[in-house]
C-alpha cells in the first residue's frame, strides 16, 4: 500500500500567519458508542494520550482505572491508565492500545509511539504541510 | 519556506483557540464550538461532526 497523504490542520494565529498541526481523524469506540475525533500525530510521545473528556463523553468510567504518571516538558502529571478501540478514519484497520487518559492534556488526543508509531510508517513534510500516513508491514510479507 | 497547500484550508479563527470545536465530516466548516466538549455534545448531531480540542497559538506546546 502507498502513503496516503493528510493535510495538516492550520488556523491563524492572530498576526496573521499560520498555526498548523499534523492532525487527522480517528474513530473511537467504547462499548458499542464510537465518535470522530482529531488526534495529533507526536512522534515524541511514548503512550497513546486521550484527553479525559472524550473518555467521559464515550462513557468510560475512568475512576476505575489504575492510576499512572506522565512525564512531560511542564512536570509530571497524574492520569488514568487504559484501553481503547480506534481507526484511522479511512485507513487501515480497527485497533486497540494502552491509553492514558489526562485531564489536563490541553488537546484532544496525542497519537504516539506505542502502538500508533508501531502501526503506521509516518512521514512529515512539514515545508508543504502536510504528511503521509502507510499501514506499516504491508506489502512485507512473503518477501 | 512552507509551501502554500490548497489542501490546508483554513477555517478555524482566533475565536476558535483553545475550545473544542466540531468540524463538518468532511472538515469544510465549523458546525459549532464551545468551551468543553460536553456544552458541544448537546449543540450537535454527535454522528455527524468531528470534534476536536483546538490549539490556541498564542501558546507554546511541547508535550
Amino acid at each position: 500500500m502507498a502513503y496516503t497523504e493528510f493535510p495538516y490542520q492550520c488556523q491563524f494565529d492572530g498576526d496573521g500567519s499560520l498555526f498548523c498541526e499534523p492532525k487527522i481523524t480517528m474513530i473511537l469506540e467504547y462499548e458499542g458508542k464510537c465518535g470522530y475525533y482529531t488526534a495529533l500525530v507526536d512522534s515524541g510521545c511514548y503512550r497513546t494520550h486521550v484527553n479525559a473528556s472524550i473518555a467521559e463523553w464515550l462513557g468510560v468510567n475512568i475512576g476505575a482505572l489504575p492510576d499512572t504518571t506522565t512525564i512531560g516538558i511542564g512536570g509530571d502529571k497524574s492520569g488514568k491508565l487504559g484501553r481503547m478501540m480506534m481507526q484511522v478514519n479511512g485507513l487501515g484497520e480497527k485497533f486497540e492500545v494502552p491509553v492514558v487518559f489526562l485531564e489536563e492534556l490541553g488537546v484532544d488526543i496525542l497519537l504516539g509511539q506505542n502502538d500508533f508509531f508501531e502501526r503506521f510508517n509516518v512521514r512529515f513534510e512539514k515545508w508543504k504541510n502536510v504528511f503521509y500516513l502507510e499501514p506499516a508491514g504491508e506489502g512485507e510479507e512473503g518477501q | 519556506m512552507v509551501k502554500n497547500n490548497p489542501r490546508n484550508k483554513v477555517i478555524l479563527t482566533k475565536e476558535h483557540a483553545g475550545k473544542w470545536v466540531a468540524f463538518s465530516l468532511d472538515k469544510t466548516k465549523v458546525v459549532s464550538y464551545a468551551d468543553t466538549l460536553e456544552q458541544l455534545s448537546k449543540n450537535v448531531d454527535e454522528t455527524k461532526v468531528i470534534f476536536s480540542k483546538v490549539a490556541d497559538p498564542s501558546r507554546t506546546y511541547a508535550f
